[in-house]
């Protein structure tokens, strides 16, 4: 497929079991590979929207299963590419909120030998922004990386 | 998991033989490498040269791993590559983990020590 200007719109939608994350990480290395982005581009696409589902199914669904997460998906292959992951669950946590508006990464520290607390962090690095809104009783996280 | 354990006179080499790891299968990675550690054997290289991704799940699998190996014990990561290697160093994780480009240099190190 040859680039051009043309904005490209994909729905995802999975339930909220975290071996169906894959079949989002597929969806989108499949959308990364027709638009011809680059292997590093759609490696750190796969994982800030694996990071950011993940999240959800273990703070909105708390590990329920049976609940819809939604992705939507916006590319203009020149420019950038949005994701809007939605969800029906409960709100996310303050403290999560909170390293939202830290104005530093928000990373455990290596030497503490960490075994979980990067998925905020990495998505913040590899994003070029990402804000999170709570609105009708869903969650919106809206996350964008330019791919100029 | 798929995994290729090949044992070896003073470590064992296992080679993750899938393309992921992540909150699905990295446990049981970690139980794998948890029968091995109940036989004595401490000194392990982890080959992920197969894996084209993983998660902050599987990097906090290999964390728990890690410590079940105890100071006594040993861990080499063979083979990262693209997102994984980045993972690492994104989460700098890559100093704590003892790495290496490939499972050939890792087998050397263990050898040598």
């Amino acid at each position: 497929m040859s680039k051009d200007s043309k904005v490209y719109n994909i729905q995802l939608q999975i339930d909220s079991q975290m071996k169906h994350i894959r079949l989002l990480g597929g969806a989108l290395r499949g959308i990364g590979a027709e638009l011809e982005l680059t292997n590093d581009q759609i490696g750190q696409l796969e994982l800030i929207l694996v990071e950011a589902v993940t999240n959800v199914i273990e703070h909105a669904y708390e590990y329920k299963t049976g609940n819809q997460i939604q992705v939507k998906v916006e590319c203009d292959p020149d420019n950038t590419i949005k994701m809007i992951i939605s969800d029906r669950g409960k709100s996310m946590p303050d403290s999560l909120q909170g390293k939202l508006k830290a104005d530093r990464l928000s990373l455990p520290e290596p030497e503490l030998l960490p075994e979980s607390g990067w998925g905020m962090g990495l998505i913040q690095m590899l994003s070029d922004s990402f804000h999170y809104e709570r609105n009708n009783e869903q969650n919106y996280w809206h996350i964008m990386k330019c791919l100029a | 998991m798929k995994l290729q354990t090949i044992e070896k006179d003073e470590f064992t080499i296992i080679k993750v033989e899938e393309k992921r790891i992540d909150a699905v299968n990295a446990p049981e990675l970690r139980q794998k490498i948890n029968e091995l550690s109940g036989t004595g054997q401490t000194r392990v290289i982890l080959d992920i040269s197969n894996v084209t991704f993983m998660d902050s799940s599987g990097l906090g699998v290999l964390v728990s791993i890690l410590k079940m190996l105890g100071g006594s014990g040993e861990l080499i990561i063979a083979g990262a590559n693209g997102i994984v290697s980045d993972l690492f160093k994104l989460t700098r994780m890559d100093r704590i983990f003892r790495m290496c480009d490939d499972p050939e240099s890792a087998e050397q190190i263990m050898t040598v020590a």
